[in-house]
Parts: structure tokens; C-alpha cells; sequence
């Protein structure tokens, strides 16, 4: 089939055209991706203590949301909703990150933190949220969710990602279905 | 005159083709979405998360494969499957990573979401596209400010929502304008999208519950919705201020319709404000008071008004899609004031007569509203084919 210069020019604008479509795409996704994978470059890790119940998200899936004890601290002076909070962590002797102290300034490096949010303030305590209170999982599997510990990466400016579900210092046993395409 | 039907049929089998290729793109998004859903584990994340990249790419190079081949409006649909397969990698790295599922965070994905898409309507000149960066557009802006009153506890209002309806269409018709005055093909886009935001805002101030809920009783504006709403009018003013400039410098636009458009902003400004005199009262039956029955009726011929303008708007602009949502959104008056009458009137047997008569009024008014429908795309058609004479 022959194309005449005219078709041929108006081809390659459009090959051209999805390049840079592709491009920027790839930028957005890339840039998200890297985004959220800061955290788990660190080598910082914490095991956090947890109460977790479960729900289902219609786009995500299943998915439980974890409830950790340091969601309530006590109330720092100055805070308000929406701040953000440093939470320093200091190990006991089952090796589980606990509440050391909070501040609104970020602390030194050296030091085990965790960075959150004031979702509100009730009395002497506040209520705060790290962005790692829900794993997702296969639908239809099901796992012990009880004395569950969270084994979570923590970048340098306290951002969490959840590496694993843990129990008893173990990784969570997760009992899958399995699938047939009538399942 | 025989050519100009076959043309007809042949633009009418390509459009059919263009809709069940649409369909199929959004039914391969959907299984694709319910399969996320599904999270597998036997398929590493990583791997996941690479398949739907590779679909992405996929779809929009066969869209485009499509394009140069003289498939255009398939080519479009694919566009579109890339543009919602694209949607759901954010969403499928949102899952991989355990990223919260607050509104705050589906909010942030879905911005990532429409940029992208709208980058790519404009460098691939796709209408399918921009409609779908639209729709998402509409989702982001509403999860935007509900995720403002869950983060900082602050007062849902409804009114602060009729707001941010009423400048994204502001904002919309001030797009609209740039366009027709580029004689730029997304100006119907836009034109469509403004009336819906129009239509939905007028249809939500119709509802005599809402009256009081949009200024609630010792409401207070947080700093962080301020500062949205700030931005938000901003953009929609200089996009309006430009388009109307461009349009009527171009002599596009006429200034019977600015004037028009003004009155409309005013009429929606001085309801959603007046509402608060009616703030915090009781809605139910022998409670209501005369001034938010005035408030109501204020609201239901601006409705009728609007509807009525729209569908001018949509036979002035020679578009069947505007008038048939104007239509759409005047069958679903009916059917709200419909059910509010009963659910305020009737008692058990009140109920069944009147779902009885309401039933055949009903089927009456929708065979009327039909036959409205077919005369006025009838007529819009015939203006159209004279405007073609005329060349």
C-alpha cells in the first residue's frame, strides 16, 4: 500500500503524539510509584502492636483496617486537627515499637520516629492516623487478624509503609481460596 | 440527494460501531477493575502492576493505530479503555502499596487520574477522552470536599457544595467560550458538561430538605475549604473573563447570552444565600414554615426556568445531547416531586391512590415528554439542515 507524503507526515504526528502521551503517563505513574516506595528504601524498620477489624473497598478490594496503639497519644500543646505529628519509638524486650514521646517538629535522624497526622483531639489524647492503617488482601482469604503486629519500613522523614502482617514474630499464615472462573 | 442518505446511514453504522466499541472498552476496564478487586495472590505485585502498564501502552497505541487507519471513533473508544485502564494502575499501586482508602487519599489518586487524562484528550484531540477526565473531574472535586469535613471535622454543608457546582460551571462555560472561539471541536464538550453542572446544581437546590441543611446551624468555614473555594473561583473567573473575551472578539458570542449567563450566576448566588434565612428548620409535615415553602417554590421555577434555558441553549447550539439532558433532568423533577408529594401527603390508602394516579400521570407526561423530545431534536435537525443550505 503506498501513502502519499501528506498521510505518511499525519502517521508519524500521531506516533509522535502517543510518544509524548505515553511519556507523561509514565512520568505520573513512575513519579506516584517512587512516591509511595520512599519508605521501603530505608533500612529504619519498627514492629507496631495493633486491633484490626475488616471492610471491603469496591475499586481495591478487601482490605482489613488496622488500628494501632499508638493511634491515641497524649495531647501535645499547640496541636491542632490536620497537624502533622512525629511519634518518637523506642523498642521493648518483644522487640514491638512503642510510644516513646510526640512533637510537631521533626526529630533527628538517629532517632526511631514515625510520622502521622492529628485526625482529633479528645481531652488529654489525640487521635492520629499514619497512612498504614489498611493491608489488602486476596478476597475470599482469611487469616487470624488477632495479637497481630505490623512490621513497617520508616523513611528518614517518618513516612510508614507496611512490609508485613506479623504474630508472634512470624509472618501472618494467610489461608487462600482456591479459584475456578465460577468462584 | 441519494449520496447524502447513503452518507447518512454510513455516519449513522459508523456512530453504532463507535458506541458498541465504547461499550466494549468500558466492559474490558470494569473486568479488569473487578479483577484488581480480586487481588490475587499468586501474581506477584510487581508483575501486576506491569501488566496493567503494558495494557495502558496497549490501548493507546492500538487507539492510535486505529486513528491513522481512518477508524477514528474506534480508535476513540480505545482511547478511552487506555484512559481508564491508566486510572485503575494508580489505583492498582494505591492497593499494591496499602495507601489509605480515606477520601483524602482516593481524592489525591483520582487528581493523578483526570491530569493525566485530560494531558491526553488534548494532545490526541479525543472528545471520548476529555469526557472521561470530566467524569472524574466531577468525582475528584466532590471527594475533594467531603475529604475536607472528614479531615478537619467541620460542618458538611450543602451550600458550600452548591458553590463549588455552581464556579466548576462557571469555569466550564469560560472554557467552553476559548474553544467555540478556536472553533475547537471540545467547545460541545464542555457546552454539555457546563449544562449538567447547571442542571445537577439547580436539581439539588430543588429538594426542600436540602434548603435548610446548606447553611447548617452554627456553621463555620474552615480555613482549608476557604482557601479551596478561593482557588477554585479564581480559575473559573480568568477561564470565564478570557472565553467570553475570546468569543465575543471573534463575534461567536452574543451579549443577549453573557447577559443571560450573569442573571443565571446572580439567580444561583442570591438562592444559595437566602437559604441560610431558612437555616436549620424543621422539614416535616404541618412544621414547614411559609418562608421555606417560599424559599422551595423559589427554587423549583428557577429549576423549571433553567430547564427550559437549557433546552433553548441546546436547540440554539444545534445539540440533541444538551436538549435530551434537559429533558432527562425535567422526567427526573417530575419523579422527585412525585414521591416528595406522597411521602409528605399520603397515608396508606393516600399512597395507593395516589401511586395510581401519579402512575398514569406518569405515563401520560412521558409519552408527552417524548414526543416534546422528538419534536425539538426534529426541529433542531431542520435548522440544522438550513444552516447547511445556506452554504
Amino acid at each position: 500500500m503506498l501513502f502519499t507524503k501528506m498521510e505518511l507526515k499525519s502517521k508519524n504526528k500521531e506516533y509522535l503524539k502517543l510518544a509524548i502521551i505515553l511519556g507523561i503517563l509514565f512520568l505520573i505513574l513512575g513519579g506516584f510509584l517512587l512516591y509511595v516506595s520512599i519508605p521501603l528504601l530505608s533500612t529504619k524498620t519498627a514492629v507496631l502492636a495493633t486491633q484490626p477489624v475488616d471492610p471491603f473497598d469496591l475499586v481495591r478490594g478487601q482490605y482489613i483496617i488496622i488500628r494501632y496503639e499508638i493511634d491515641s497519644i497524649p495531647l501535645i500543646e499547640g496541636a491542632e486537627v490536620g497537624n502533622n505529628v512525629y511519634v518518637s519509638l523506642t523498642e521493648d524486650l518483644d522487640g514491638i515499637s512503642r510510644y516513646k514521646s510526640a512533637s510537631l517538629d521533626k526529630p533527628s535522624k538517629d532517632e526511631l520516629f514515625i510520622r502521622g497526622q492529628i485526625k482529633s483531639i479528645y481531652g488529654k489524647n489525640m487521635g492520629v492516623e499514619y497512612g498504614i492503617e489498611q493491608y489488602f488482601f486476596e478476597r475470599g482469604a482469611s487469616f487470624e487478624a488477632n495479637d497481630m503486629e505490623v512490621k513497617v519500613k520508616l523513611s528518614d522523614n517518618g513516612g510508614a509503609r507496611i512490609v508485613e502482617l506479623l504474630q508472634d514474630g512470624e509472618p501472618v499464615k494467610i489461608i487462600y481460596e482456591n479459584k475456578t472462573l465460577t468462584s | 440527494m441519494a449520496r447524502n442518505e447513503e452518507e447518512v446511514e454510513l455516519k449513522q453504522h459508523v456512530s453504532f460501531g463507535a458506541v458498541v466499541a465504547t461499550i466494549g472498552s468500558i466492559l474490558i476496564a470494569l473486568g479488569i477493575a473487578w479483577l484488581i478487586a480480586l487481588n490475587w495472590s499468586d501474581i506477584p505485585s510487581a508483575l501486576k502492576i506491569l501488566i496493567l502498564v503494558v495494557a495502558t501502552a496497549g490501548a493507546y497505541t492500538a487507539g492510535v493505530l486505529f486513528r491513522t487507519n481512518d477508524y477514528e471513533k474506534i480508535g476513540g473508544s480505545l482511547l478511552v479503555l487506555g484512559a481508564l485502564l491508566y486510572t485503575l494502575s494508580i489505583f492498582l499501586i494505591a492497593q499494591t502499596f496499602n495507601l489509605a482508602t480515606s477520601l483524602q487519599a482516593n481524592a489525591f489518586l483520582l487528581l493523578l487520574a483526570w491530569i493525566g487524562i485530560l494531558f491526553a484528550s488534548y494532545i490526541f484531540d479525543s472528545s471520548p477522552s476529555l469526557i472521561i477526565s470530566l467524569a472524574e473531574f466531577l468525582v475528584w472535586i466532590s471527594l475533594q470536599y467531603f475529604s475536607f469535613v472528614e479531615l478537619f471535622r467541620g460542618d458538611f454543608s450543602v451550600g458550600i457544595l452548591t458553590i463549588i457546582y455552581l464556579v466548576v460551571g462557571v469555569g466550564l462555560y469560560g472554557l467552553t467560550q476559548i474553544h467555540k472561539s478556536q472553533d475547537h471541536k471540545f467547545a460541545e464538550v464542555y457546552r454539555y458538561w457546563t449544562a449538567f453542572y447547571v442542571l445537577l446544581l439547580t436539581y439539588i437546590l430543588s429538594f426542600q430538605s436540602f434548603l435548610p441543611m446548606l447553611w447548617p446551624k452554627g456553621f463555620e468555614l474552615t480555613a482549608n475549604v476557604l482557601v479551596f473555594l478561593i482557588i477554585i473561583s479564581l480559575v473559573a473567573i480568568i477561564l470565564s473573563i478570557v472565553g467570553i473575551f475570546m468569543s465575543v472578539s471573534k463575534n461567536k458570542l452574543s451579549g443577549k447570552e453573557v447577559i443571560g449567563f450573569i442573571g443565571v450566576v446572580f439567580l444561583y448566588i442570591l438562592l444559595i444565600s437566602l437559604a441560610s434565612l431558612v437555616s436549620g428548620e424543621s422539614v416535616f409535615r404541618g412544621s414547614i414554615s411559609g418562608g421555606l415553602w417560599v424559599m422551595w417554590l423559589f427554587g423549583n421555577i428557577l429549576f423549571i426556568l433553567v430547564i427550559l434555558s437549557v433546552i433553548g441553549y441546546g436547540t440554539r447550539y444545534q445539540s440533541a445531547k444538551i436538549v435530551n439532558l434537559a429533558i432527562m433532568f425535567f422526567a427526573l423533577d417530575i419523579i422527585t416531586r412525585y414521591i416528595g408529594f406522597v411521602l409528605d401527603f399520603g397515608g396508606q390508602v393516600g399512597f395507593a391512590v395516589m401511586s395510581i394516579f401519579g402512575g398514569i400521570i406518569l405515563i401520560v407526561g412521558g409519552w408527552g415528554i417524548e414526543k416534546w423530545r422528538r419534536n425539538l431534536i426534529e426541529k433542531t435537525k431542520e435548522k440544522s439542515q438550513q444552516d447547511y443550505a445556506i452554504y
